[in-house]
């Protein structure tokens, strides 16, 4: 039988941190005698996926990009036109008119948007699972943070998360039941001089306590990755990937007999009369089309191609017009109409300042404390709840270092020892706080398929993307709060946005294919198995009902550590049939 | 002409001790930008023609690049671009529709101008970060919890 032929026991669509972590533990503990498992992704798998000592290409093209995007490190290659990732809110996404624009990123290629994710790792807090019950918004999930309590413990341990333990043990409910692998990340000497003068205040009878960020950064030698060098360029690239990045896992994979196939994009999900979705149709970069057969099917592309796959793959769209007769009409696994529905973003907005003594910015990673206190509270049955960051990157988005150097010379037109003052003086006097609210689902902010196609003629998505009161009542709260600290630290300028409604997008794509009891409601089960189809699961962030404030990467390795089990059992049960 | 783009440099920058090698590839890619109007090549001889008058004249050197190079219109932008490549090995370039090449921003910056850098090797001697107690993103040179603490003096 030719390898075009073979039957996979597990077909993993993406090898991104889900679908690599979960091709590893298949493989692990069985190795390649007892399961095989392909790994497909649209994206190239870079030479520095299987050499990360050999990065220096992606930071020579990140530090001479024009501009420093999160893409910016991975462009100029053909995956640009044939398997796009969308690097600004119009370059890849079909954005609905006369609606707000959905501004997220991420990245197709081998490793994922982990490549260039910050690292902030987090957990979710109990409430966070609980919305409907507890404060009349939003659904519940068909799990309890009691549930997952283990996973996030081993996703800790399995990425390397580096966190102050006590710090957070108990915060918002959220108790631990191990302690972090690693000791935190030192907080950078701007977060002192703020926490000592955050030391007392309060908002709204709620303490503004500044907390350590728990980081997916090696604070030491960790799973033969170096500590963090402070080297400052997190997002979009770790030069030493002392950063986790997944990566580390489609190696761990393709070591223990993974197949990795790259530059595959899948179009098309067969089903079967017995419903099981066991035939990927994907389109590879040279044009070809081809399709594997898996006894079971794992989908983890991240939470816009995953549901777009899905949409794609109806009966109209069948490769050579030849659609199976239980092919279902609305897509796979939407029976429930859910798929693509409920996309959900964490909506951020930031605010600067410049402060009476220096913080000396632009040294360590970009942010390492923040402020979790507006994570939680009755305040929920109103407005988004959000998660706040301290900047150690100047003015942030607000205001880069470049500008900053532009308007000195340009508008000022200083120059010589007076440039040098004032430039140094403006620089490590600049500070920065940002707050990143949760959205509710909403079953019209959704992604479906374009008539628009890209290089490879593929359908690119299609958004429907609006913010609501909840999200804007959260900005002006945010808007207050670093009022609030920066009337602490006794500022002597600040800026804010002149539009109290501007956000911009942390990049967290949630939602699209949500968990739930219920089939009619929900796309798949607790243990992301699709309800319409047994021996299909999805993987990813495409799961969660809800947004909470946490960034979703370790719920997402957390919940793929989790489902290894239940897709064990279901390659068990497809191969008696 | 390297040696008079060095000296006016160091004045423009403050900076006395500058790379010749360093500054030889900032001169040739100053020589070689498609900037509109007059060549690179007249705009920057007029430059280091009058900075040499300018030191050759005696008196303070900073006030008189002040004067007849920094408060000028004619040689402001150029010098300015001068300024900028050395902190941070860029030129500001204005794109006028997005397929045309990019030339030397010579009026005001504004949400049309963009940043070009040469090498890498440039990038990571831009004088910026010295200047701001940091570093040239990605390249720390550091150690583990550096940033907890202030910068030495």
């Amino acid at each position: 039988m030719s390898e075009a032929d073979r039957v996979f026991d597990v077909v993993i669509v993406g090898a991104g941190v889900a679908g690599a972590l979960v091709a590893w533990k298949l493989l692990d503990a069985r190795g390649r005698d007892e399961v095989s498992v392909l790994l497909l992704d649209a994206g190239e798998n870079v030479p520095e996926v299987m050499a990360p000592q050999d990065r220096m290409h992606l930071v020579q093209a990140y530090v001479t990009a024009a501009n420093k995007t999160m893409g910016a490190p991975y462009k100029g290659r053909d995956g640009d036109r044939l398997a796009p990732s969308p690097d600004t809110p119009h370059d890849y996404y079909d954005q609905a008119k006369d609606k707000d624009e959905f501004k997220a990123t991420y990245q197709r290629r081998v490793g994922g948007s982990t490549w260039h994710w910050r690292g902030n790792i987090p957990r979710m807090i109990p409430n966070d699972f609980r919305m409907k019950s507890v404060y009349g918004v939003g659904v519940d999930w068909p799990v309890t943070y009691d549930e997952l309590e283990p996973w996030f413990c081993e996703a800790e341990w399995e990425v390397g998360v580096s966190g102050d333990h006590a710090e957070w043990d108990g915060f918002l409910g959220a108790y631990r039941s191990r302690p972090y692998p690693m000791s935190k990340i030192w907080p950078c000497y701007g977060d002192t001089v703020v926490a000592e003068a955050l030391d007392g205040v309060t908002f709204n009878g709620t303490p503004i306590r500044v907390l350590s960020t728990p980081q997916a950064r090696n604070s030491q030698p960790y799973d033969n990755r170096p500590p963090c060098a402070g080297n400052s360029t997190c997002d979009p690239i770790c030069p030493i990937q002392a950063k986790y990045d997944a990566t580390v896992h489609v190696r761990k994979a393709v070591a223990a007999g993974a197949v990795l196939r790259d530059k595959s994009v899948a179009t098309y999900l067969h089903v079967d009369e017995d419903q099981r979705v066991r035939r990927v149709t994907y389109r590879t970069w040279d044009g070809g089309e081809h399709t594997v057969t898996g006894r079971v099917v794992v989908l983890a592309a991240h939470a816009i191609e995953t549901p777009k796959l899905l949409l794609m793959s109806t009966p109209e769209r069948a490769p050579g017009g030849q659609a199976g007769p239980a092919q279902p009409p609305r897509g796979v696994a939407n029976q429930s109409d859910q798929v693509g529905r409920n996309l959900m973003d964490h909506l951020q907005g930031q605010a600067a300042a410049i402060v009476p003594e220096p913080l000396f910015p632009f040294r360590g990673p970009p942010t390492t404390s923040g402020v979790d206190s507006f994570r939680d509270g009755d305040f929920r049955r109103t407005h988004s709840a959000f998660r706040m960051s301290l900047g150690n990157d100047g003015w942030g988005l607000v205001e880069g270092p470049y500008a900053t150097l532009r308007n000195l010379v340009f508008e000022e037109k200083l120059f010589g020892a007076r440039l040098k003052e004032r430039l140094a003086d403006r620089i490590t006097r600049q500070f920065r706080l940002s707050y990143s609210t949760e959205t509710l689902p909403n079953p019209n902010n959704r992604v479906t398929v374009s008539e628009q196609v890209d290089g490879l003629r593929v359908p690119r998505p299609k958004i429907d993307f609006e913010l609501d009161e909840y999200n804007k009542r959260a900005f002006e709260v945010g808007r207050q709060v670093i009022r609030t600290i920066f009337q602490a630290l006794k500022v002597t300028e600040m800026k804010f946005n002149a539009d109290p409604n501007a956000y911009s997008s942390a990049n967290h794509i949630m939602g699209t294919c949500r968990m739930g009891a219920d089939a009619r409601t929900s796309v798949v089960d607790a243990q992301c198995r699709a309800h319409d189809h047994p021996n299909l699961f999805i993987l990813g962030a495409s799961v969660f009902p809800t947004s909470g404030t946490a960034n979703p990467t370790l719920a997402v390795v957390a919940l793929a550590l989790r489902a290894v089990g239940a897709i064990r059992s279901q390659l068990q049960a497809e191969r008696g049939r | 002409m390297l040696e008079d783009f060095i000296a006016l440099s160091a004045v423009l920058i403050g900076e006395p001790n500058l790379d010749a090698g360093l500054a030889q590839r900032y001169l040739d890619r100053l020589l070689a930008a498609p900037v509109a109007g007059d060549s690179m090549s007249n705009r920057v001889q007029v430059l280091l023609d009058t900075f040499r008058e300018i030191r050759d004249g005696g008196g303070d050197l900073e006030e008189g690049v002040r004067q007849r190079i920094v408060n000028s219109d004619a040689l402001a932008p150029v010098a300015r671009q001068i300024i900028f490549l050395w902190y941070t090995s860029a030129f500001l370039v204005r794109r006028v529709t997005p397929d045309a090449a990019a030339t030397l921003e010579t009026g005001r910056p504004n949400d049309g101008t963009t940043l070009q850098f040469g090498s890498p090797e440039q990038y990571f001697r831009g004088l910026m970060w010295s200047v701001i107690r940091a570093h040239p993103p990605a390249l720390s040179g550091g150690y583990f919890g550096y940033w907890r603490y202030p910068p030495e003096n």
